[in-house]
């Protein structure tokens, strides 16, 4: 624990060294960005509140990455696992009475949105389990499936009004904003953090996480040791699926309210960020989001400082200061008591 | 001056806070036969590498011929300078490169910027020939047997021009003709002046093979033995030992050297009873074929009996015990229990009351990542509970298992990787052989690469489960094993079952004999 | 021919056989020699970029990078062609590019010993942003780069679609037969095996990752650049995302 904190430590620092510079380079003084940028995102209700909501997508999507990690899946497709989901969630949010009481309206919007990104990615898992298809490669070309699909539904049906937008969804629908100054951030948060403790215990505490980390760190002992490792591979791309297309929850439920063409994207490939950084733990994913989230968040709050690209540029410098200051610490660790003998 | 030792080392060698050689002695004549043996994590393996240069020492030196060089500044490249060839136990061979892709690496004959490799193919040929081992150089080596990549391997040291050949464990993977044939060339390239350093923890070969022998024990030299008793009091090759060395010497005595090897005498191993032949059968098979590799086989294992499956590596062994797993498609019938289990899952056989031994722990036997407990859990809904993992209960479980088989270090939360080859296996066989309701126990190669007090511990867990009322099919590349530990003995030859020696034929003195006449296929059954 | 082939080749016809069915416009445009023309120039970065991802499997490095080297090659080319109003320079610049990203990302995960997958993920990142960053900072405009030289529309003048004719022919030669390339599948299959016979002293990648890792990374870049110069008259940094992909 000690040492994933150094080396985090090590990785900010980094990252802000090459975020100085660069804000050097661009003219501007880093410590006056760096000071706005964490005063307004801290300080600022409406900012802080949009770091939450970033981070809500963002951690929602790296859960699901980091699921299908634990069995051994690389799921890159979580894109377009939740691309599925804004189109399911706001499709049957839009068709739904108006008068659809929450209660309702809500559980089946989610099951909509956890369901459309389990059946994309379910399929992945299936095609790797019957087929033996490489899932990198199905679930990326689904990816641009569900894209094209997407707009294609979006043109022929969606739209309304010469927008790329579609038809608000039922009110009841709707997940109530926490306020913080008027902010995007709702209470998709707390259905992200249910589904982290979910994680959590899934993997930590049942059977299921077992066969799961049992297929990921090695599919013949597993299938040997009676584990379906197929039953397994169909499963896990599901329920990371399924969480990848909840992130449609808060950006559909939760902030536009309808169906928007290319609502969220990139979240997913950033989930994959999330899940990394953060080290397949559900917790880990938790922070790790909250960090991307902050950057993009601050990065908006201080645009007239510094170009947005800059920021956009910094998400990509946490991620390698991370990945590269993890073996750093754990080298310099293995080096210590050497030099003390 | 020539000086008589090719090699005089003593090395220090620690990994972390581990140490593995501390400060381990060996002394190499040249143009001799000479054995180091020890049991599993003694340091055996390491401290070859360390002459070959594969792993750098942490300290002590080298000494080769006229030369004395410090253990740290050694590494692969003067190794190979200095004509030193090894034979690592693995092999080190690039799986997807064919034989003579593999024998030019690092020194590759180009033409006109492409590789030209037919004149090596040739040579590599022709060498494998004069020594009696046929390789086919344009081969990719993940087609080739065990045995067959590793005969490359040999022939391939030998052709870069190897003055000491350095074997590690290389007849492991091999069958008791191919091992004779081994042996005896060791011998003929001894004769002709290479000198030859055999890592093992076989008697019979050291007693067949060797002039000189070194015994290792937790990474110190605690003795030697020589053929030639002459040898520690004339020329003393084995003198000037560092202070505090304190290695015993004497002449080769395979009961010294067990002695030495495992710091204790051996226990005799006991035979079982042999069960009533009315007894009920356990695991029955009938015309089970696998592809080309295994071809109707039929067998019966009653209750309390332990069966034996002999025969040179690659004959289908290991595709008869992945068929009665049903881990590979295959036809026809097999019941476990007296249940017909042919077509099911290996989950639905398990439940039927199997346990499977998989031939090669690293590949299907563990999760190397994983703590011991995880790994004496995995899979075992009886234990762990069927959705909730039940923790106490995994805790429970590991701690009876370590007791039972004696799992070092005896803590349930270490990591796998980091056990010797002897405790991953008992972690194998505790996790297998504890299944409840057992009925039916196929073991693949229980034994291969264990020290000998490990191996002590699995064949009384195996023999223990077959008292318990369980068939236990025994498959095995080691004669010895299964003589001491089988009722009766089938034999497959190319996929078939070419017969059986049992009863009082298996406890004559002619039962080797038959049993390696079946193997090669020289008689009929 | 395998029954799995057949059944998948049936598979890819009947949806391009439903697509155009829904679309017959799709069907008729696609007859034409505009498209094939358009169909060669489209597949040039395809076939560079596979070609580097190809040489860094055979090493044992995943490189999950392609698509930062193409993003940033793709800006190099045109901002060196822009600057140096010269195409070949921008070729070149692509092509440097590429390497020095590559170089990057060989010291992050071999030098520090970083996981090679996030590397990879962080770089592509790095690159979205990056490349806008560097438009923005250089141009003024965070999508597009000025006009810049290119190769123009006929495709059997452009040195480009020759480029990866000859590196289609080069690469699985040179991988297959040379000295090269027989030591970065040794490095790809057993690093030890390179150890053993004293090529290489530590069992990494670090060999095969050198020369091969950084030629890749120049291919993929020159191929991203091929299609923002010589395709189109503006190098478009939407151009460069969509050959990326």
């Amino acid at each position: 624990m000690k040492r994933e904190l150094q080396a985090a430590a090590i990785a900010v620092l980094a990252s802000l060294a090459v975020g100085s510079v660069l804000m050097l380079v661009v003219g501007v003084s880093p410590v006056r960005v760096w000071g706005t940028m964490v005063e307004r995102t801290f300080t600022d209700e409406y900012n802080l509140g949009q770091m939450l909501f970033a981070a809500t997508s963002l951690a929602l999507c790296g859960l699901a990455v980091a699921l299908a990690l634990e069995a051994g899946l690389f799921n890159i497709g979580a894109e377009g696992q939740l691309a599925a989901g804004v189109l399911a969630c706001s499709t049957l949010g839009a068709a739904l009475p108006a008068g659809t009481p929450a209660p309702i309206a809500i559980p089946v919007c989610l099951a909509a949105a956890a369901g459309a990104g389990g059946l994309v990615a379910g399929g992945v898992g299936l095609l790797k389990a019957t087929r033996g298809a490489h899932e990198v490669i199905s679930s990326i070309m689904l990816n641009f499936v569900v894209a094209g699909v997407s707009l294609w539904l979006g043109n022929e049906l969606l739209f309304v009004g010469g927008a790329t937008t579609g038809a608000p969804i039922a009110p009841g629908a709707e997940l109530p904003h926490l306020g913080l100054g008027g902010s995007s951030v709702n209470a998709a948060l707390a259905i992200t953090l249910a589904a982290a403790a979910a994680v959590w215990w899934l993997r930590d505490r049942t059977t299921w996480g077992e066969a799961w980390r049992a297929v990921g760190r090695d599919p013949a002992a597993a299938r040997s040791a009676g584990i379906s490792v197929e039953r397994v591979q169909v499963l896990a791309m599901t329920a990371s699926g399924a969480l990848a297309g909840l992130a449609a929850a808060n950006l559909v439920m939760g902030y536009k309210h309808a169906f928007e063409d290319g609502l969220g994207r990139n979240t997913g490939f950033l989930g994959i960020s999330a899940a990394l950084l953060g080290r397949s733990h559900p917790a880990g994913v938790i922070i790790a989001a909250l960090l991307l989230g902050f950057l993009q968040a601050g990065g908006l709050a201080v645009a007239e400082l510094v170009p947005k690209e800059l920021t956009e540029m910094l998400q990509g410098v946490v991620v390698l200061a991370v990945a590269a200051s993890v073996p750093f610490v754990a080298r310099a660790r293995a080096r210590a008591p050497k030099e003390a003998a | 001056m020539t000086r008589a030792l090719a090699i005089e080392a003593e090395v220090t060698k620690r990994y972390g806070a581990r140490t593995v050689l501390a400060g381990a002695t060996l002394a190499v004549r040249r143009g001799t036969v000479h054995a180091l043996v020890g049991e599993n994590g003694a340091g055996k393996s390491t401290l070859v590498k360390v002459i070959a240069g594969i792993v750098r020492g942490d300290g002590g030196t080298l000494g080769l011929g006229d030369r004395v060089i410090p253990a740290g500044d050694w590494d692969r490249v003067r190794a190979r300078a200095a004509r030193i060839g090894i034979v690592q136990q693995h092999g080190a061979s690039a799986g997807t490169l064919s034989v003579v892709e593999n024998a030019v690496l690092g020194a590759e004959p180009v033409r006109a910027g492409l590789l030209a490799l037919d004149g090596v193919a040739a040579a590599l040929r022709a060498q494998g020939r004069a020594i009696g081992m046929d390789v086919d150089p344009h081969a990719r080596v993940e087609t080739l047997s065990l045995g067959a990549a590793q005969r490359a391997e040999i022939v391939a040291a030998l052709h870069a021009g190897a003055d000491i050949l350095i074997l590690d464990e290389p007849t492991a993977v091999l069958a008791p003709v191919e091992v004779e044939g081994m042996l005896a060339m060791l011998r003929d390239l001894a004769a002709r002046g290479v000198t030859i350093v055999i890592v093992t923890h076989k008697l019979d070969e050291v007693r067949a093979v060797a002039d000189d022998v070194t015994v290792l024990r937790e990474g110190r030299t605690v003795a030697t033995f020589s053929r030639r008793p002459t040898a520690a009091a004339s020329g003393d090759p084995l003198g000037d030992r560092p202070e505090g060395f304190s290695a015993a010497s004497g002449p080769l005595d395979p009961a010294a050297i067990a002695r030495a090897m495992v710091g204790a005498e051996l226990p005799q191993p006991t035979l079982l009873p042999e069960p009533p032949a009315t007894a009920p059968a356990m695991l029955e098979l009938a015309d089970v074929t696998v592809g080309t590799a295994l071809t109707r086989a039929t067998l019966r294992v009653r209750r309390g009996e332990v069966v034996g499956v002999a025969g040179v590596d690659g004959n289908g062994q290991r595709e008869l015990a992945l068929a009665i797993a049903g881990l590979v498609p295959a036809t026809g019938a097999v019941a476990i229990g007296g249940a017909a289990a042919a077509g099911t899952s290996p989950a639905r056989r398990l439940a039927l009351g199997l346990a499977h031994i998989p031939e090669d722990r690293h590949r299907g036997g563990l999760l190397l990542d994983a703590t011991i407990a995880a790994n004496l859990a995995l899979g075992r809904r009886d234990v762990t509970g069927r959705f909730v993992v039940d923790r106490a209960a995994v805790a429970k479980h590991a701690a009876a298992r370590i007791v039972e088989l004696d799992i070092r270090p005896a803590d349930p939360a270490a990591v796998v990787r980091g056990l010797s080859g002897g405790n991953q296996q008992k972690v194998v066989v505790g996790r297998e052989l504890s299944r409840p309701r057992l009925r039916a126990v196929v073991a693949c190669q229980p034994t291969r690469g264990v020290d000998l007090g490990a191996v002590a511990r699995i064949h009384d867990r195996l023999r223990a489960v077959a008292v318990a009322g369980a068939g236990v099919l025994v498959i095995s590349a080691d004669l010895d094993e299964l003589l001491a530990l089988c009722h009766r003995i089938v034999v497959l030859l190319r996929g078939a079952i070419a017969g059986e020696v049992g009863g009082d034929a298996l406890r004559a003195p002619g039962a080797r004999a038959a049993l390696g006449a079946l193997m090669t296929g020289a008689t009929a059954a | 021919m395998s029954r799995d082939r057949i059944f998948g080749l049936g598979a890819a016809v009947a949806v391009v056989a439903l697509t155009f069915a829904l679309e017959p416009k799709l069907a008729r445009g696609v007859l034409s020699l505009a498209f094939v023309q358009a169909t060669l120039v489209t597949a040039v970065p395809y076939v560079l970029a596979a070609l580097g991802g190809a040489i860094t499997e055979r090493a044992g490095v995943i490189d999950l990078a392609l698509e930062a080297k193409l993003l940033f090659g793709a800006f190099a080319a045109a901002a060196v062609a822009y600057a140096t109003d010269s195409a070949y320079l921008g070729v070149a610049g692509g092509a440097l590019a590429g390497m020095a990203i590559a170089a990057l990302q060989l010291g992050c995960a071999l030098r520090l010993g970083a996981d090679q997958v996030i590397v990879g993920v962080a770089l592509n990142l790095l690159a979205l942003g990056g490349t806008r960053f560097l438009l923005q900072a250089l141009f003024g405009e965070g999508a597009n780069s000025p006009p810049c030289p290119g190769f123009g529309d006929a495709i059997l003048a452009n040195p480009i679609v020759w480029i990866a004719v000859l590196a289609s022919i080069g690469v699985p030669i040179a991988v297959a037969r040379t000295r090269w390339g027989l030591r970065l599948r040794a490095a790809g299959d057993r690093p030890d095996a390179l150890v053993a016979v004293g090529v290489a002293r530590r069992p990494r990648p670090r060999f095969a990752a050198g020369s091969p890792a950084a030629r890749s990374p120049a291919r993929a870049a020159r191929s991203c650049r091929c299609r923002s110069t010589a395709s189109s008259p503006t190098c478009r940094r939407a151009a460069a995302t969509s050959c990326s992909r």
